[in-house]
Formats: structure tokens, C-alpha cells, sequence
């Protein structure tokens, strides 16, 4: 666990250098977003430019840049003394729980956004996940009971087909099929109806549910098939094992085999999975939120990608690494938890 | 990339025809009526129009959210839009008829400069206008309708409440220099309120302009604008109850567009924005008085804490202003609008608004956009692409039960700018050479149906400034390829490609991701090129990494869009000034010639229009002749809007169309029949 803090750290310094390193310059996207790509005088250009880089520290080192993410000094023109600020505001970056403002929205804070972000990514995701578990296991487990049968034939093939299709595509394609263009049984924009500020507590929380199908739909068939087959591919090796045989053996059901003395053991590698999803889990997927016009929070990095925030792009990745740090550690604890034979000192 | 500028600045007409008129390929150019809902299926079918109500709401697609509504400070496309119904200007100018209308005054006077040589001030007392400048001299400056005769300028007093009391001459010794309508005097309207019923008056106007002369406002998008003025006063103190009052200005210099610059200047509630107004203390009380308490009685805040109670105000998202419609609310994904019952103008058939609600529902993929129109949660969206145009998406039932689609011309003119700094596109033969081995009658014809115009040149195509004399190079790649042979280019090793000095001709032609109009003309321009042996390399980047080879100038050849005003300023795109290496600025192919030079500030000072449009048609041509772009079309603007919603108008003016005329029929639920006009 100690090991969480310098791998964040490294993380942090990464991503850092990453971003900066990436062609594309903050100010000037920023100008150009905020003028609709006008760029009128050479000389305007150029003092709004310098404002900019000015008011957010752009200017100075990429070394005190980065000590101002990290913290705990603010280092932007109201920062403290030590990096030439005016002292109003001397202490920020992530060791003051600061993660600063955005660029374009200047009175946001970044981490206001991200907790609203996330309001919407994780419940949507928190169903995902749980949708995925429980038709992956059930279905995977069935595949491998019943190996080469037609049943896993078409089982395999229609997962593999599920696995392939791009989420862009499936997504359009949802909406294709359930929208306006289509049946016109769901509604494909948004968490909510237009109108759903006039609806009562048991309208408006169906109208959400309502919008939340088909995104979760599209979040839930990459995974499902993917989780399904690892369940399929664990359980067979697992069956095959001696003491499975013996068990057998011994005169008991397939059903008591299987659940009882199979599945445990098969779960392992399916839990350790658990570490890559978590993250995926508070992410968010970029496509599909904007496929559906669901402002979550990978939608939210995506457009600070786009405008070179680079505020936005630091917290959104260490929020994600840690995650994915809290996903390991959780995976570690739960293997234990399973398989007995491991333990951790 | 889309180059918009400001509202006030921009003016012409969209083809006011019928469909089946403009599909008959005439043209209008010019003011005159713009006929309604010209594409909505009932009135094609000939149908009566639908009469008027008031009431029900419109949602509009938006395709960014706007960083705040304070356009001192912010001046993004989408904020003008939104603005636009929010607020309220000095003047405004017709979209039909182009002419300048009085807004929240009811006239105004326009009058000349005579800016008065040194030591001469004193002779003329209290009729001058001494204007004190950071590290220049005094400006002093008469004002009033000069005429020159042989005794000297006679200065004539045309506004109320002028400084000079009668006519005077000022002999020629005394005078610097004339400048040509320079100054303006507003009378301002009075009752008009803003949203939060405080009234509205000439002290607003005054400080509107003051917010661009404090050090630390960001204000730095339109500064270089408002910064042509250089002088204000109250004139006439308003009346305390009912507002008014006379304000007045006067630029450093005559300039072309000195009325758009000043009739549209943002005018902030100076209530709400100025620390030194006595009436902040009630309006916030964390402002003056809580200020005056803290520093002690003669305390006067700084430019700095001026500044930053501007840039940070939080009415910059909390808009107060003076239009039709107030902001109710501001949700992460839409901004909404209410009308203004006490909105000065609320009668008004073009001004007052017909629907109680406007919604601006922001969402940035242009293909979910064209599902939530289909889906009903959209009822007008302006950013309909080509292939759905003109494609089975808009043929669908779903489509076809309750929208319908149309276009209309702005000024947007696609173009591909050489980069003339490199040497193998230094030569006008070669650019002119490339020009002629690309077909785009034939890429009009079939990439846009024949909707989209040829264009020759820089000024906005449907206004006089633009040349029709000039003709763009045609197709000929025999042609093309002789040029480009007389240039020294021709396949010498015999690998299909021209060289010349040991170095084929091969070009990158450099485009913004996700352009699929971009990438289309990309793979016919290189099929065209490699005919004459002249490789075409495509390139996409991503929008910020584009801006940075932009103003790098590394590239070859990029694919853009601008969007000209009726007259814009043509300075920031082609003067020399702004070629150099190192100068982040619009001139992107580095375009520096005296001439362009010279018939560029011919424009900027001339104010007689007849003159001044043989300026732009000796512009036009000049740059034409030089081939810094290979000028392409103007792209029609495609829409799609819900058929509940009549009285759709479509404008050269951006966005092109009025959410104030649209309406919804009497009849429908929720709205209230409108007996007459």
C-alpha cells in the first residue's frame, strides 16, 4: 500500500511531462476557442497570449509548473512570494487539495466539475458493472460446462461478435434502432427529457431510467462478452484440475461440482480483473458519453484534451490512476479473500 | 477554422429567394425583404400563412457552451448569439434593409475632428477637448461639421450639448489634422430598465467603455477595437428616474467602420460592474461601502481590484441585460431565456420576441446533435452536414413527420492558403500553376450540388466590396503543367513526380481532424495534382496541434474557412505588417506586398462608400492576382427546424437567422393568438 504514493507520484510527473511534451499550445487554443478561431491583430494576438500564459503560470519553468500541480505552494500571479505571486493566495496544487481552475471557465474549479462529472459516471457505470457480472459469470460458466457443445458454439460466436463491434458504431447503431429513426421505444439524448423538470419524483426518476438504457446497454456488451469468456477460459482449466475429477469421483452432482468446488478457484483470475475495471468504472467511457450526450467524467477529459487544459487532463489522469492503484489493492485483498493460500505479510 | 467577427461588425443578405428561385441558379445581391419560411413544406405547398402567437418555447442547438455572457470580456461566437437576444446595443443594423437603426437611443449625431495643432488650444477656451494619454501629448480636439474653405476650417456645432457654443473658423495653421467623422453623440432612449429593474442610462454607456481603458480587464479580444476611442463624456446627466441622457465619443481616427465599432460596443450594467458606483452599495454590499469601511472614508479602489471585480463578476454568468429575454438559468447543458415583460421594445414584431422560452442546448458532436433533432429534443439546428443534407438521413420518415430543411449563404469562404515562405511556393507562377490543375466547378457540382459559389477573392462574396469582374483561374492542366515547366518543374528522373534543383514538388496538404469536407477536397486535390505530377501528401491533426503548425507557419498548404464581414477589416488577414516569421497573426500564407499595403489603409480611412468599394475591387484584384490561396467556395449553411415553428428569415448576418421572428401558430397549446400587429 506504502507503494501507492511514489508510483502516484511518478504517475503525476508521467502525465506531466507528457502533455507537455504533446504539440498544441493551451493560449492558443484557448484564443481560438474563445474568439470562434478569429485571430484578429498579430499584436492582440500576442498580449492575449502573454496574458494567459501569465495569469496561469504558463510562463514560468516546467519545473515550478509542476510544483505548482503538486503543490502545496500556488505558484500563478496571486500565489505565494516565494515564485514572485502577490501572496492573496499563496498554498494550492494537490498536496492542499487544490486542483485549480479551469482555463476557459475561469471560475470553475476543476475539482467542483469533477465531483459533478462523476455524479453521472458512476452510477451509470456502478450498473454497468454490475450487469456485467452477473450475465458474464452465469454465462461463461455454462460455455464451459458444456465445451464444444453447439450451445457454447453459438454462445462464443455471438460474444465474439458482441467483443468486435466498436462502441461508436454499436452506440449509433442503439440509437438507430430504438430512437426517433427507429422504433421510437427510447429516448437517446441525455439523462433527462427536456421537459423533465415539470415531471413529479416518480416521472422524473423513470424518465432517467429511461435514458439511462441505452447507454448503459452500450457500456455493458464489451465487457460482458470479455469478462464472459476469462470466466469461460478459468472454469475450464479449473474442471479439468485433478481434484475436480476427484470430486467427481466421489459420486457428486455436476451442480454440486461445479458451483461448490469449481467456481470458487475460477472466480481468481476474474476478480484480478476487478483492478482494471474499477478505473474503467470511474472513467467513464469517452464514446459513450458523448455518442449520448452524457456529461460524465470521461467526456469531461476528453474535452480538456481538446482545449489543452492541462488542469483538466492532470486531474482527471491522477484521479484515474489512483483509482486503478485502489483497483489493484482491492484485487490484492480479494484474492486473498478467495484463495486461500495466498496471504500477504 | 472558422473566423467569425463580431455581430455588429458583419452584413449581407442570404439569397432572398424561394427555393425553386435559387435552385434556378439567379442571385440577389444587395438589401431588400427576406420572404419566411421559404423552405417549410406547407408554404412550398402554397399554403396560406399561419397567423401569429405568443407563448411556447424553442430549443436551438448550441455547439459550444459560452465561457460567460460578459462580452467585454468575452467574445466567442455563441456568446454574441445568445447575447443577441439577451441585450440590447446602441444600434443595430437592419438585416434587411442594412441600414443602421436607432436601438437604445433615439438618434444620434455623427461629427468631424479637427485635431488642433500644438499651442493652439487656448485660443478656442472651452470648446476644446483635451484628451490626456499615458506618455503621448494632449490630443486636443473641436468637434462639429467641418467644412474647409480658403479662410480656413469652419467648425460648425451639429449635436446637442455641444462643447462649442457657434459656428467658428479655425484658421489652417491651428489645425494638425481633420478627422472625418470622428465623433458621435448619443441620445439615449428613456424607461428602458435591465433585467433586475434598475434603469438604464448614459452613466452605462460611458462606463462600458472606461471597463476597456482599466489596466487588467480581460478584455483583451476587443480591446484593439474600443481602443480606436480614445475620449468620453456624459454630455446631458441623466434624469435619476427615467435614465437617459446624452453620451459622447470620438475616435483617434476616422475609420470605415467607426458606427458598427461604436453602435455595438457591449454596454454593461454599470450598477453591477463599477466599484465607484455610488449605487453598488445596494446592489452588493462586499463592493464599495464594505470597501470604503475596510480602507476608510477617501478610499478608492485600484485599477486592480476594478479589474478583477470585472473579470470575476458574477453576473458574467448571472447576465444582466437589456434585451428581450432575460437568463433564467444556466444549466451545465443548456442556457435558458425567458421573455422580458418590461422589455422596452416588447411590441415590436422584429424585436419583441413571439416565444416565451428560448433553450440553448448545448452538444458538441454534431451527429448526436442530428439525433436529438430527429428525437424531438431539438427544435432548430444550423450545423446539418452535407451527406445528411443531401443524404437518406433527411428523407426518413422520423425526419420528415416533424422537421423539414433548407440553407441559406453566409459569408464563409473555403480557401487553401499556400505557405508562400516556402521556396518551392514562393513563385506566383506555381501557385497560379496548382490553381489551374484542380476542377472546382466540378468539385461544386459534386461535392455540393451545385449549391456552393466560386469565389475569386477575400471580400465576402454577396457584398459590393466583392469584384465579379475578377475571374478565378480556370481548369487547365495543360496549362498547368506548361507553368509549371516555364517555373524549372518537370519530371527530370522520370518517377512521375516534377523536380527541380534534385527536389520533387511534394506537398503537404494539412487539415483539422474530423473535417469530412476537408478530407474530401484533400483526396480530389490530390488526385488533380498527381496528374500534373505534383504529390499531394494529406495530413490530419488535431485541432490544437493544427493551431500550432498554423502559427508556426510550418505547412505547405492548409485547408480553412473564413467568414467576412460585409466589409471587413482586411488589415489582420493581408497587410505586410503581419507576415513576418515570429508574428503570430492571420496572414497565414505571409502575404507582404505595398500595394495590398497601401489599398488596405485606403480602405481603413475612406469613408465615402462608392469610393471606398473601387478600393476593395482594386483589393480584390490585386490579391487575386498574387494567388496567396487558392480561393474556393462560399459553403451554404445547412438547417433543419421543426415545422411548428414559422416566420424563419435567414440572413447573411451571423448566426443568419432571428430566434425573435420565429413564432409558433395560433392555435397551438400554450400560446396566445395575437389579434394584430
Amino acid at each position: 500500500m506504502l507503494w501507492i504514493v511514489p508510483t502516484m507520484f511518478g504517475i503525476t510527473l508521467l502525465v506531466f511531462t507528457a502533455i507537455r511534451l504533446a504539440p498544441g499550445d493551451p493560449a492558443t487554443v484557448m484564443i481560438g476557442i474563445s474568439s470562434g478561431g478569429e485571430m484578429r491583430e498579430g499584436e492582440d494576438v500576442q498580449a492575449r497570449i502573454d496574458a494567459f500564459r501569465y495569469e496561469h503560470a504558463l510562463d514560468k519553468s516546467i519545473l515550478v509548473q509542476y510544483l505548482g500541480f503538486i503543490g502545496p505552494f500556488n505558484v500563478t500571479p496571486d500565489g505565494h512570494p516565494w515564485f514572485g505571486g502577490s501572496g492573496a493566495d499563496p498554498w494550492g496544487g494537490l498536496l492542499a487539495l487544490d486542483l485549480g481552475q479551469e482555463f476557459q471557465r475561469k471560475s470553475m474549479p476543476i475539482a467542483e466539475e469533477l465531483a459533478r462529472r462523476l455524479k453521472v459516471t458512476v452510477p451509470l457505470s456502478l450498473v454497468s458493472t454490475l450487469l456485467i457480472y452477473l450475465f458474464a459469470l452465469p454465462a461463461g460458466i455454462y460455455s464451459a460446462v458444456r465445451p464444444g457443445s453447439r450451445r457454447d458454439a453459438v454462445l462464443t460466436v455471438a460474444l465474439f461478435v458482441l467483443y468486435s463491434i466498436p462502441t461508436f458504431w454499436a452506440g449509433l447503431m442503439l440509437i438507430l434502432a430504438f430512437g426517433a429513426a427507429g422504433l421510437d421505444w427510447l429516448p437517446v439524448l441525455g439523462l433527462h427529457d427536456k421537459d423533465a423538470a415539470d415531471l413529479g419524483s416518480w416521472a422524473y426518476a423513470w424518465d432517467t431510467v429511461l435514458h439511462c438504457i441505452l447507454p448503459i446497454a452500450a457500456l455493458t456488451y464489451g465487457g460482458l462478452a470479455y469478462l464472459s469468456r476469462q470466466m469461460r477460459v478459468g472454469m475450464i482449466e479449473v474442471i479439468r484440475s485433478d481434484y475436480i475429477r476427484t470430486a467427481r469421483a466421489k459420486g457428486l452432482s455436476e451442480r454440486v461440482v461445479v458451483m461448490k468446488h469449481a467456481l470458487r478457484n475460477s472466480l481468481i483470475p476474474v476478480v484480478t480483473l476487478f483492478a482494471s475495471i474499477l478505473p474503467l468504472l470511474i472513467g467513464g467511457s469517452l464514446i459513450v458519453e458523448v455518442v449520448f450526450d452524457v456529461p460524465g467524467m470521461g467526456r469531461y477529459a476528453f474535452e480538456g484534451l481538446i482545449a489543452r487544459d492541462y488542469g483538466i487532463i492532470m486531474a482527471t489522469t491522477t484521479f484515474s490512476a489512483l483509482m486503478t492503484l485502489v483497483g489493484i489493492l482491492l484485487s490484492d485483498i480479494a484474492y486473498a479473500l478467495v484463495d486461500p493460500r495466498i496471504s500477504y505479510e | 477554422m472558422i473566423h467569425r467577427r463580431p455581430v455588429a461588425l458583419a452584413a449581407l443578405l442570404t439569397l432572398a429567394l424561394p427555393a425553386a428561385a435559387q435552385e434556378a441558379s439567379s442571385e440577389v445581391f444587395g438589401p431588400g425583404p427576406v420572404p419566411v419560411d421559404v423552405f417549410h413544406p406547407d408554404v412550398k405547398r402554397g399554403d396560406a400563412p399561419a397567423p401569429k402567437a405568443r407563448g411556447g418555447r424553442i430549443i436551438v442547438h448550441l455547439e459550444s457552451m459560452p465561457a460567460n455572457l460578459n462580452q467585454v470580456i468575452e467574445n466567442s461566437a455563441v456568446t454574441r448569439w445568445i447575447t443577441y437576444e439577451l441585450h440590447d446595443t446602441l444600434l443595430h443594423q437592419d438585416w434587411e434593409t442594412w441600414e443602421w437603426n436607432p436601438r437604445l437611443c433615439t438618434s444620434w449625431d455623427m461629427e468631424d475632428c479637427v485635431v488642433l495643432a500644438d499651442g493652439a488650444a487656448a485660443k478656442y477656451g472651452a470648446a476644446v477637448v483635451a484628451i490626456e494619454r499615458d506618455g503621448l501629448p494632449t490630443r486636443n480636439l473641436l468637434y462639429g461639421a467641418v467644412r474647409e474653405t480658403d479662410a480656413g476650417y469652419v467648425v460648425e456645432p451639429v449635436s446637442q450639448a455641444s462643447r462649442l457654443a457657434e459656428t467658428i473658423t479655425v484658421p489652417k495653421d491651428d489645425v494638425a489634422v481633420v478627422e472625418r467623422g470622428a465623433a458621435f453623440t448619443f441620445y439615449l432612449r428613456e424607461g428602458v430598465r435591465w433585467h433586475d429593474g434598475h434603469v438604464f442610462d448614459a452613466d452605462d454607456v460611458l462606463f462600458s467603455w472606461q471597463s476597456y481603458t482599466i489596466p487588467g480587464v480581460d478584455s483583451e479580444k476587443t480591446r484593439s477595437l474600443y481602443g480606436k476611442l480614445i475620449w468620453g463624456e456624459v454630455a446631458r446627466v441623466p434624469d435619476a428616474k427615467k435614465g437617459g441622457g446624452i453620451v459622447r465619443f470620438a475616435f483617434e481616427h476616422q475609420f470605415y467602420q467607426s458606427t458598427e465599432v461604436i453602435g455595438e460596443i457591449p454596454i454593461l450594467p454599470r450598477h453591477l460592474y463599477d466599484l465607484n458606483d455610488p449605487d453598488n452599495r445596494a446592489a452588493d454590499p462586499k463592493t464599495h461601502a464594505a470597501l470604503a469601511a475596510e480602507h476608510g472614508p477617501d478610499y478608492r479602489p485600484s485599477d486592480e481590484e476594478r479589474s478583477k471585480y470585472i473579470n470575476e463578476n458574477p453576473h458574467n454568468h448571472d447576465f444582466v441585460g437589456l434585451g428581450a429575454y432575460r437568463l433564467t438559468k444556466w444549466d451545465p447543458q443548456y442556457i435558458e431565456a425567458k421573455r422580458f415583460a418590461d422589455y422596452w421594445d416588447k411590441d415590436s414584431p422584429v424585436y419583441g420576441g413571439y416565444l416565451d422560452t428560448i433553450r440553448w442546448r448545448y452538444i458538441d458532436d454534431d451527429n448526436t446533435a442530428f439525433q436529438a433533432a430527429l428525437n424531438g429534443e431539438l427544435d432548430l439546428m444550423v450545423r446539418l452536414k452535407s451527406e445528411d443534407y443531401f443524404g437518406a438521413a433527411t428523407e426518413t420518415e422520423a425526419f420528415q413527420k416533424h422537421l423539414y430543411k433548407g440553407y441559406f449563404y453566409t459569408g464563409i469562404y473555403a480557401y487553401l492558403s499556400w505557405n508562400m515562405r516556402r521556396p518551392y511556393l514562393a513563385d506566383p507562377n506555381v501557385r497560379r500553376a496548382l490553381a489551374h490543375a484542380f476542377d472546382v466547378d466540378e468539385f461544386i457540382d459534386t461535392a455540393y450540388f451545385g449549391l456552393a459559389k466560386r469565389v475569386s477573392g477575400p471580400p465576402h462574396y454577396f457584398s459590393d466590396a466583392y469584384d465579379r469582374s475578377v475571374e478565378a483561374p480556370k481548369y487547365d492542366p495543360e496549362l498547368a503543367e506548361e507553368m509549371l515547366a516555364e517555373a524549372g518543374w518537370y519530371d527530370r528522373d522520370g518517377d512521375g513526380i516534377i523536380d527541380k534543383d534534385g527536389k520533387p514538388l511534394v506537398l503537404e496538404f494539412l487539415y483539422p481532424t474530423g473535417n469530412s469536407s476537408s478530407l474530401k477536397f484533400g483526396l480530389r486535390l490530390q488526385e488533380a495534382l498527381a496528374k500534373i505530377g505534383v504529390k499531394l501528401e494529406l495530413a490530419n491533426l488535431e485541432w490544437a496541434t493544427c493551431l500550432d503548425r498554423i502559427y508556426t507557419r510550418d505547412f505547405d498548404c492548409i485547408h480553412l474557412a473564413w467568414s467576412p464581414e460585409l466589409e471587413s477589416d482586411p488589415e489582420q488577414l493581408w497587410h505586410s505588417k503581419w507576415a513576418p516569421l515570429g508574428v503570430r497573426s492571420s496572414n497565414h500564407p505571409g502575404l507582404a506586398d505595398p500595394e495590398v499595403d497601401r489599398l488596405i489603409e485606403e480602405i481603413q480611412r475612406e469613408l465615402d462608400r462608392d469610393r471606398r468599394i473601387e478600393h476593395w475591387h482594386a483589393f480584390h484584384q490585386r490579391v487575386a492576382s498574387l494567388d496567396p490561396y487558392l480561393f474556393l467556395l462560399n459553403t451554404p449553411r445547412k438547417f433543419t427546424l421543426d415545422k411548428r415553428f414559422r416566420g424563419m428569415q435567414t440572413f447573411m448576418i451571423p448566426p443568419g437567422y432571428s430566434l425573435r421572428r420565429l413564432y409558433l401558430p395560433a392555435g397551438t397549446p400554450g400560446t396566445v393568438a395575437i389579434e394584430s400587429e
